[in-house]
């Protein structure tokens, strides 16, 4: 018993952490520039694919260093994306109706899932992980797969450098300074817009880190843009939109939930994950972490 | 002659549709201190706002010694000198008083040395044993001065302050009008001041302007002023 437990713990953080790598980006984005990005997904799908591509054209494998550079290529080469949107579309979205970023953000979508799409075709990849994370520890019966501490170890890495970024560095103070109160941000000087390019930058980043990071965890397909994003919304609307911390928080709690109950109810697998959702916005409409941004 | 420190000429301000200013002028000398009177919504906050470009749209000229700042976006503004402490105070919450006045260090103009926070806490009395505090920790009081403060942060030519004495109790109004002019003097900035409160803008200013409905509508020395009291009553806060 105690041992099926562990055991759906090392799950459910295992998803939580994937969870919030989706995620981090995306709650940065809205807590400074309140714009939900429906696309987010599909630039993290973008971010898998580019390391899928990398790993076929060297011979299918690539080493534990080669996946992790890999990751972090695609990660740079999606910020660069990040750039292009913000210029192309999102600053034609500040100050605009939900209704239009909402438009605009799965116009978005659909263009990137055409794109590759048209570029790797609409079946179904894979990307085999790096040797050394093929296989498992094994303490007794609890089996902890490589790949699942290496998640874990990202989502880990990703909100400490988040944090970091967000509370000691400058540049990361004016992020959060933008977010409270861009008005008076710019009363001290502060060019709100390039906060803002910053913000998309980082958020694009984050999305193709994450995609590379998670691009061995499931297959490949075009569909993958739109799902990926389901469980990273749920984290950030529990954890209170825009809170880095919360929607970490957030995603363990879901995770705990989703896996638990999948293990007490089995004929119902994932279906917890939205009854801890719905639960979570009856007893707190405003997340986790109160409204306040990037916190 | 040379040009004052600033000059607004013939502005016109909007937001959206509603037409708030109506060719409006007015000039600050160097090192002068001038007081913006007028009644709630008669526009004193959309005038600083829009010397800043923090908000409504103009149309008319602009002048910072002499030369255009019209077109200037608001942020490069606030880094020529130009240093408002708007109305709602705007402290930021979640970060120490100290870390509040560093973050405006970077509006100082190129060459000269901001103040620390230290140097600026300093200044008034309130903010002693404060630098270490959070924003939402302060009491609107403290939060006011603290705001006055961070204004002086970036050692501005003119210093805009709107209706610092809104909501303070008198004793703390007595104590700023003491240190406006101690740190006036200290400083040499010039200091924009709208207010409704007539005799602590008097205490800090050497002539005035009244402001009605979007228009200047008196402008002379405080001795002026009196001279034209009657007339003039109307315009102010009963
Ligand atoms: N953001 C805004 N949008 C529309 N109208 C505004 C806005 N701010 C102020 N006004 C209007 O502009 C006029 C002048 O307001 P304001 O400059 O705040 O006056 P004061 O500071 O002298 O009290 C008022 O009629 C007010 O209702
Ligand atoms: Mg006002």
């Amino acid at each position: 018993m105690v041992f099926d437990i562990l055991a759906v713990v090392v799950n459910a953080l295992t998803w939580a952490m994937a969870t919030f790598l989706v995620a981090a980006g995306l709650t940065l984005m809205f807590g400074v520039l309140h714009i939900l990005n429906f696309a987010h997904g599909g630039f993290l799908m973008l971010g898998a694919y580019v390391v899928f591509a990398v790993a076929r054209s060297l011979g299918g494998e690539l080493s534990f260093a080669g996946y992790l550079a890999f990751s972090v290529v695609a990660g740079l080469g999606v910020a660069v994306l990040g750039l292009v949107v913000d210029i192309v579309v999102f600053r034609r979205l500040r100050g605009v109706d939900n209704a239009y970023v909402l438009i605009a953000t799965y116009a978005l979508l659909l263009l990137v899932e055409g794109v590759v799409k048209h570029i790797w075709g609409a079946g179904s990849h894979l990307v085999s992980p790096p040797e050394v994370l093929i296989g498992a520890f094994f303490f007794g019966p609890i089996v902890i797969p490589y790949y699942s501490v290496f998640v874990i170890a990202a989502g880990v890495a990703v909100l400490f450098a988040l944090e970091w970024f967000l509370h000691h560095s400058s540049p990361g103070k004016l992020v959060q300074a933008v977010a409270i109160d861009p008005w008076m941000a710019t009363l001290l000087s502060v060019n709100v817009e390039r906060i803002y390019s910053i913000t998309i930058v980082i958020g694009f980043g984050l999305a193709g880190l994450a995609g590379g990071i998670l691009a061995a965890n499931q297959g490949l397909n075009p569909q993958l843009g739109g799902i990926s994003i389901i469980q990273a919304f749920g984290a950030i609307i529990v954890g209170g939109m825009g809170s880095v911390r919360g929607a970490f928080l957030a995603a363990i709690l879901l995770g705990l939930v989703d896996s638990f109950g999948t293990m007490l109810v089995p004929d119902f697998p994932g279906i917890f994950f939205y009854v801890a959702l719905a639960a979570m916005l009856l007893v707190r409409p405003k997340g986790l972490i109160g409204a306040e941004v990037t916190r | 002659m040379t040009s004052p420190l600033l000059e607004v000429r013939d502005c016109d301000a909007f937001y959206d549709d509603s037409h708030v200013l109506h060719a409006v002028s007015l000039r600050v000398a160097a090192a002068t201190g001038v007081a913006l009177l007028g009644r709630n919504g008669a526009g004193k906050s959309t005038l600083m706002k829009s010397i800043l470009g923090a908000g409504p749209t103009v149309r008319g000229e602009i002048l910072l010694e002499g030369r255009s700042i019209a077109r200037t976006p608001a942020y490069l503004r606030a880094g020529m000198g130009l240093s408002l402490v708007p109305e709602d105070r705007r402290i930021f919450p979640h970060v120490t008083v100290a870390e509040n006045l560093a973050m405006a260090r970077r509006a100082a103009r190129q060459g000269v040395e901001a103040l620390t926070p230290a140097e600026a806490a300093a200044l008034f009395p309130m903010l002693e044993g404060l630098l270490d505090r959070k924003g939402y920790q302060l009491s609107g009081g403290q939060q006011q001065i603290l705001a006055v403060a961070r204004g002086l942060v970036p050692r501005p030519q003119l210093l805009l302050l709107d209706e610092p004495t809104e909501g303070l109790a008198p004793i703390i109004v007595q104590d700023m009008a003491a240190q406006m002019t101690k740190v006036r003097a200290q400083s040499g900035a010039a200091l924009l001041l709208a207010e409704q409160n007539v005799s602590f803008a008097r205490h800090c200013t050497e002539s005035v302007f009244v402001i009605d409905s979007g228009r200047i509508v008196f402008e002379g020395s405080w001795t002026d002023f009196d001279a034209n009291r009657a007339r003039l009553e109307r315009f102010l806060a009963v």
